[in-house]
């Protein structure tokens, strides 16, 4: 009777451990995408890193480049100096400032002043070229084509959408406090995988070596089921349906895209070494306590 | 000193996070692929309205 007894509570343990364990995987797993969730909407650095990355800015360069080869055409005047007016650091601060605009969005909810090009330079240099040629065309009309084109290469959202848009939802709920709410979820489950393993320590009550069985395969079970939503991510192609409408937005998302692959990656070995660190010391008492018993 | 059957594991025990995550995952993938071309239709209109071509 005795036995029988001890065998059923021996069976409620594992039932309890195995069920704190398949929450513990999924709080885990939760913990992980969360926290590069939150990382891709508010990590100011990232965004930045995106928006000034050498290769974004060349691909800029040279597509206005080319659009004032076009205006050049067009109107009739030479496009040499023009294009030596936009110069590499200009449009880098203008993706910079268009990063935070886009930064304080996603942070704070609230979308303070569009970011919009302009350069006394690239406008004297307009003047100056339509001059020489002695071009009857408003140089004004040409510098507000290119201005227009820069903007649209640099910042391709229609920002009087998003910024209207917000202020509708703004006004019939607190868009800040569920922002700074979201920002809290990697934390949350990070609780709840501390409960879920705390669960299974009280189960498994004074030979508390077993409790390394479920917490190994929680964790390797979580870096295993990161690196499936990886891999599901990669097979809808976002970034293709967002090269349809903007080829230079598509590029800096998969920019971002490129840094949260190796976090991502990174943190998903981290906890699969773990897992198996665990599994391994736990075979190894295992075995131990075997020889030790004589079998 | 443990001498239960459980506590003499083989090497089989590190396939254990594989048969516990791998299932349920992979049915949470192919649920996501599954509804993927209805919210693909839907993203690209939100697309198309807040990117400029």
């Amino acid at each position: 009777m005795s036995s029988t007894k001890s065998k059923k509570a021996f069976m409620h343990e594992r039932g309890i451990a195995w069920a704190a364990a398949l929450l513990l995987t999924m709080f885990l797993t939760f913990c992980l995408l969360t926290a590069l969730l939150v990382q891709i909407l508010t990590s100011a650095g990232l965004h930045a890193g995106a928006a000034a990355d050498k290769r974004n800015l060349d691909e800029q360069i040279s597509s206005i480049r080319a659009y004032i080869d076009l205006l050049a055409e067009e109107y009739g005047f030479s496009a040499e100096n023009v294009k030596e007016a936009v110069t590499g650091d200009d449009l880098k601060n203008f993706n910079l400032n268009a990063a935070a605009w886009w930064t304080k969005l996603l942070t704070e909810g609230e979308a303070g002043s569009v970011p919009r090009w302009y350069s006394e330079k690239v406008e004297e240099a307009v003047i100056a070229a339509m001059n020489r040629e002695g071009n009857k065309d408003d140089p004004y009309t040409v510098i507000a084509a290119l201005s227009d084109r820069i903007d649209r290469t640099v910042f391709p959202l229609r920002e009087t959408l998003l910024t209207t848009g917000l202020d509708f939802v703004n006004r019939r709920m607190d868009i800040p406090a569920i922002i700074r709410s979201v920002r809290k979820l990697p934390l949350l489950f990070l609780a709840l995988s501390a409960l879920a393993a705390g669960i299974i320590a009280l189960a498994m009550g004074r030979e508390a070596f077993r409790s390394l069985k479920y917490f190994g395969t929680a964790f390797a079970g979580a870096a295993l089921a990161v690196m499936i939503s990886g891999i599901t991510l990669m097979v809808l192609r976002l970034n293709d349906l967002i090269a349809q409408a903007s080829k230079g937005l598509a590029n800096e998302i998969s920019m971002l895209m490129r840094t949260i692959w190796l976090e991502g990656t990174a943190a998903a070995f981290l906890s699969l070494a773990a897992g198996m660190f665990c599994l391994y010391l736990y075979r190894n008492r295992g075995i131990r306590n075997r020889i030790k018993a004589g079998h | 000193m443990s001498t239960k059957a459980e506590d003499r594991p083989g090497k089989g025990i590190y396939l254990l996070p594989l048969a516990v995550a791998a299932p349920v995952a992979t049915a949470a993938a192919l649920a996501v692929l599954r509804y993927w071309p209805a919210v693909r239709k839907l993203l690209s209109i939100v697309i198309k309205l807040v990117v400029k071509a």
